[in-house]
């Protein structure tokens, strides 16, 4: 049922992900190919400024709208009316959480790569105008725009060799690997709480959206604070190895067994104190 | 016939409001049962916990031998009171929905009933009136090939022309061995489909008779003998 699940939470949801994450960007391609073809200097400035003002504006309207909308799906697909469909359907809450779960992710990473995308369009038409009209001197040395970009990846990467040499990490695959966990773990953890907290504030009777904030609010904190405290005291390790190990991997389980507690709290709400309105 | 719903001491509250009062009822299989009683005795929070919608305050409720659940749902056909179509969608879009997620959905009856009424799989419902919304959702309910079908008011807000395609699709698309429990207030509408009829008030059974038992005692229509039950 999982499969049926993602495939129907995917249609309910790409239409209106694809247009807002489309629009940011569409508007980067137009500032991108804008001042591509026309010189800045011969641009009116209020045009400039406006479409810079609209452009900011599009792109956090974007990824703040794609996680708005994904929280509410979860709230009006299960509490509102149109959870009187979903709840009968023949299906575990186990599946109804993860298919939302997996699309509001996959929203998430989209969205990223959106803004990405977006800022590239923005951006390289007109590097790649600079490096075709003018040859960059760096270091008294002439570069094509390949060279630059490989000139780039080169000090990104010699950045982050001498970081982890200088903590004590060799095994960069594991670290790649550690990392790729790390961030799904986090990703779940925050989509799993603000479900969590939408499915405590289904529990009352009335004030149910002011009881999720409250809930995601006083779990916010509770899990801050004690977070904080176990770092704290990882950092009473002295070498800075052990700290940054140590913190990270520590990190990393307290994120998977509160994703753990809170997909609980989520499937016990979900298929055993369900009470629509 | 066999027994399809066993309510036990079944107890609903909302916080000091008792919707359920320690409610034991049987319903057999085979049957059209008209749930009846006025305004707020607790028919609508019956379904609901048939359909594990809510969860009991006290005592439980039995499907086939099944609390609420995946297995009971798979077996329960329901029909809410409220509009519970996503607006986005289409039609085609629904059939989908439900061919995917219930085994007992029947495709070819969904698409015979949305032609008698005139309805197109591409219509969007949005574009909908709220009565065809609701000829929608009865449609989609009544394509289940199901063992029990809860339709909580599912003439009111039809015109009366379409009352009688409604009713007349209800019998007509229904198992043998299916029971039907409807909710409505329209009882001289349905009166003459039922097996038999519950009486609730104020969350509590008041009587659960067949309908031809009270034709026969009291002499007088089920809609004549409601109103002299609950006379305010």
């Amino acid at each position: 049922m999982l499969k049926k699940c993602l495939k129907h939470e995917w249609k309910a949801c790409w239409k209106n992900m694809a247009l807002l994450n489309g629009v940011a960007i569409f508007m980067g391609a137009l500032g991108g190919f804008g001042f591509l073809f026309s010189h800045i200097s011969e641009l009116p400035d209020l045009l400039i400024v406006l479409y810079l003002f609209a452009y900011v504006l599009i792109v956090i309207a974007a990824s703040v709208m794609t996680q708005v909308l994904m929280i509410q799906r979860y709230y009006k697909n299960l509490f509102t009316d149109e959870g009187y469909l979903t709840n009968v359907l023949p299906v575990s809450a186990t599946d109804h959480i993860l298919s939302k779960m997996l699309v509001f992710g996959a929203w998430s990473i989209l969205n990223a790569l959106s803004v990405l995308a977006s800022f590239a369009f923005l951006l390289l038409p007109s590097a790649i105008r600079y490096f075709t009209a003018n040859t960059l001197l760096f270091y008294n040395k002439t570069m094509t725009f390949s060279d630059f970009l490989s000139y780039l990846w080169a000090q990104i990467t010699g950045v982050a060799d001498a970081a982890f040499s200088l903590i004590g990490i060799t095994n960069h695959i594991g670290m790649a690997l550690f990392s790729i966990v790390g961030f799904f773990a986090s990703l779940f953890f925050g989509i799993l709480l603000f479900y969590a907290a939408i499915s405590i504030g289904s529990l009352v009777s009335s004030h149910k959206i002011l009881t999720a904030v409250l809930s995601y609010i006083g779990m916010t904190t509770v899990i801050q604070i004690f977070g904080g405290i176990s770092i704290v005291r990882v950092f009473q390790d002295s070498t800075p190895t052990a700290v940054v190990t140590t913190s990270s991997v520590s990190t990393l389980i307290i994120t998977v067994v509160l994703c753990v507690v809170l997909f609980l709290i989520c499937r016990y709400i979900l298929s055993r104190r369900l009470n629509l309105s | 016939m066999s027994e399809l719903v066993t309510c036990k001491d079944l107890t609903k509250r909302f916080g000091n409001h008792t919707a359920l009062d320690h409610l034991n009822l049987s319903l057999d299989s085979g049957k059209i049962i008209g749930l009846l009683g006025p305004n707020g005795s607790g028919k609508t929070t019956l379904l609901k916990l048939l359909n594990g919608l809510l969860t009991p305050s006290e005592g439980e409720v039995l499907i086939a031998g099944n609390h609420p659940g995946i297995e009971t749902k798979r077996i329960v056909s329901y029909l809410p009171d409220k509009m519970y179509l996503g607006s986005w969608m289409r039609v085609s879009d629904l059939l989908t929905y439900y061919s995917d997620f219930f085994e007992d959905f029947d495709m070819s009856r969904a698409n015979a009933m949305l032609e008698s009424l005139k309805i197109s799989p591409k219509d969007r419902l949005k574009t909908m009136s709220k009565g065809t919304k609701e000829k929608v959702q009865l449609i989609l309910t009544m394509s289940r090939r199901a063992k029990l079908y809860c339709l909580d008011e599912p003439i009111a807000g039809v015109d009366p022309a379409a009352r009688d395609y409604i009713l007349s699709t209800i019998l007509n698309n229904y198992e043998p061995d299916a029971s039907i429990l409807i909710s409505t207030h329209l009882i001289s509408d349905v009166e003459n489909i039922l097996d038999e009829v519950i009486f609730i008030q104020e969350g509590q059974l008041k009587l659960h008779a067949s309908v031809e038992d009270i034709r026969m005692q009291e002499g007088e229509s089920i809609d004549s003998y409601f109103r002299e039950v609950f006379k305010c």
